[in-house]
């Protein structure tokens, strides 16, 4: 079978993001926001290969096609919806592209254009892939449903484990992808790695100067395990990257308090559940910021606390990702295919005195900058000058999440049994990276820096009449 | 207007930038990291020369592959094979290359054959096996009956 059906399969995906992204009213300038159509539609387009199959339908390249091709018009026919009442966001001007990029914007092509040859050319290769979710798809695949042998067959009963039951993106996406025509599925990832960057570089320049924006990504793209995440197929680096994706929105609800942001933001989050389930476990706390942060602004509003508001904000928040988590896990495991994990329950024997321990070693892996990089130390050093020297606190809501994400770690490490340091921290950390780069984008700091940077620059721009004169 | 003539300021901001991608390369981590990524394009002449299905199988699975080869051409229709344990596996075959022995790595690169562990139930069942011999190398065993499938099961202890 021929490759060549990849292109289609990525041309039915991104109007289907787009199509969502027109009902939510968002508009970005066009590079962002096709970035960000390709960021939404490829876990819409997930949705439709699962409904197909609780449909009953056969999983073909045709069905999947036919399938995209419907949602895709039906997301983009003309209708009224309510979202459209509000007005379209504004734009945040950007600067067109410098000079003072290009080493940054070369530096992206160089590090993109291997990470794609390499998922395109090397089979799937780590071993919770293999043992899971790419297993399932490659049998979906050969027999055309996800219900395949795998689950039946007497030879494997006993030892299934937990792997086959992950949350299902990538092992949906695999499954479009291997039907597109690649041995090894796989590129989906490059197509969700360089929209990322794309979208999220953009983001930055809209806070801080293209240089300083540049430096932020570089860091961001140097965390060696979550690079290498992009071109081998796993749960962990989309899920990074829809929950990054989710706190740009959040912080664009919690400034300018609109509801297509807020939608976006749950929905990521939703999208983040979808590709692994144990990310639900930081939302009730993300609620409840929400929550407190809803009501905060309708006290100011109508000089009076408004619970009913707070409450529902944080309800919606929490219903969004919930729905993703009991679509996969109550819905499909638990009604269609009717099995489940071997064992991800509690541990039964909670030991509150190994709890100080949990949040040291969750703490002691950033330490481990081979695998992790600088950005938490930079971004670390960067929180406690905004916040004990320059007093900033425009950006505390994603200071309040890095501390939800350390807190809902330490939870997992303490009262999951399946839960391990190298198994389930070592790249479930990855949800932090992209979390402190906005953080970094967004602090006092850096907005003096690139104050500094655009005056010296526009210094320069009246400076040339003299030198000509 | 007291500025400085600005004539180097243009190439002023982009050297700061080159400067910085260079800088940010160069830190210790990052300078492994970029080799890592070097040493990813230096193999691409390699991979461009194999492109196909197996071989890219082989080149990334190595000594797991081979051995899924090396079974795979062995078994014959009917067969149920006895997977070593992994631990018997790491210890004498390779201490990274030991997936093979996991049933359901075996069922995605073999497909579906019928195979069992030796706590299986059905573990008598089994109709051959590999054991790893002193210098590293399976060799492939028929089972013929219930004191072979004894004497495998002292092997795999050891």
């Amino acid at each position: 079978m021929s490759a060549l059906w990849v292109p289609l399969i990525l041309f039915l995906q991104v109007p289907i993001g787009l199509g969502l992204l027109r009902i939510l009213r968002i508009r970005l300038l066009t590079h962002q926001q096709i970035a960000l159509g390709v960021l939404v539609g490829l876990p819409l387009s997930s949705l439709v290969v699962l409904l197909l199959d609780i449909a009953g339908i056969r999983i073909t390249l045709l069905s999947v096609l036919l399938g995209f091709t419907c949602v895709a018009v039906a997301l983009n026919w003309p209708r009224r919806g309510r979202l459209r009442r509000e007005p379209p966001a504004p734009q945040t001007p950007q600067p067109g592209l410098k000079i003072c990029e290009w080493p940054f914007i070369a530096f992206f092509i160089g590090i993109a254009a291997i990470s794609v040859w390499r998922a395109f050319y090397l089979p799937v290769t780590l071993r919770d892939a293999i043992l899971g979710l790419d297993l399932v798809a490659k049998y979906a695949v050969e027999q055309g449903t996800l219900r395949s042998t795998i689950f039946t067959d007497p030879w494997l009963q006993g030892h299934l484990s937990n792997q086959p039951f992950y949350a299902p993106f990538p092992m949906l996406m695999q499954v479009v992808f291997r039907l597109a025509g690649l041995p090894f599925g796989q590129v989906w990832l490059s197509a969700l790695f360089i929209s990322f960057v794309v979208f999220f570089y953009g983001r930055l320049r809209e806070s801080v100067h293209p240089l300083i924006a540049g430096v932020i990504m570089v860091l961001l793209l140097a965390v060696p395990e979550m690079y290498a995440h992009t071109f081998m197929v796993l749960n962990d680096y989309p899920t990074a990257v829809f929950f990054g994706l989710a706190m740009v929105f959040f912080l664009e609800h919690d400034r300018r308090r609109r509801r297509s942001s807020f939608i976006l933001s749950a929905l990521f989050l939703g999208f983040a559940c979808w590709t692994r389930s144990d990310t639900i476990i930081f939302v009730p706390l993300g609620a409840l910021l929400v929550a407190w942060r809803a009501r905060r602004v309708a006290r100011t509003e109508h000089e009076r606390a408004d619970f009913r508001v707070a409450w529902t904000s944080g309800l919606v928040f929490m219903a969004i990702p919930a729905a993703f988590v009991l679509l996969w896990h109550a819905l499909y495991l638990g009604l269609v295919l009717r099995q489940g994990p071997a064992g991800a329950g509690f541990t039964g024997n909670l030991d509150f005195l190994t709890l100080p321990g949990e949040f040291y070693r969750t703490a002691w892996l950033f330490g481990q900058t081979s695998v992790y990089g600088y950005l938490a130390f930079v971004f670390l050093a960067a929180a406690i000058v905004n916040r004990v020297f320059l007093r900033d606190r425009s950006a505390s809501v994603l200071l309040a999440w890095v501390a939800i994400l350390y807190l809902g770690f330490v939870v997992i490490l303490f009262a999951f049994s399946a839960a391990s340091l190298e198994g389930t921290l070592k790249r479930g950390l990855f949800k932090f990276f992209p979390l402190m780069a906005l953080y970094l984008g967004e602090s006092r700091l850096l907005h003096l820096v690139s104050e500094k940077i655009e005056r010296w620059e526009e210094g320069t721009a009246i400076s040339r009449p003299d030198v000509a004169r | 207007m007291t500025l400085k003539p600005a004539s180097h300021r243009p190439l002023f901001l982009p050297a700061i930038s080159l400067l910085s991608v260079a800088v940010l390369c160069l830190l210790p981590v990052n300078r492994a990291w970029i080799a890592d990524i070097v040493g990813y394009y230096a193999q691409v002449p390699r991979q461009l020369r194999t492109m196909g299905y197996e071989d890219r199988l082989r080149a990334r699975h190595y000594r797991s592959y081979a051995v899924i080869e090396y079974i795979g051409q062995s078994l014959r229709p009917g067969d149920i094979f006895l997977l070593p344990p992994p631990d018997y596996v790491r210890r004498h075959f390779d201490p990274i290359y030991w997936s093979w022995s996991e049933p359901k790595y075996f069922y995605y690169m073999l497909g579906r054959r019928p195979t069992v562990t030796l706590d299986d139930p059905q573990a008598a069942r089994a109709t051959c096996t590999v054991i790893i011999d002193d210098r590293g190398r399976p060799s492939f065993l028929r089972i013929v009956g219930p004191s072979d499938l004894e004497r495998l099961r002292a092997t795999f202890r050891e």
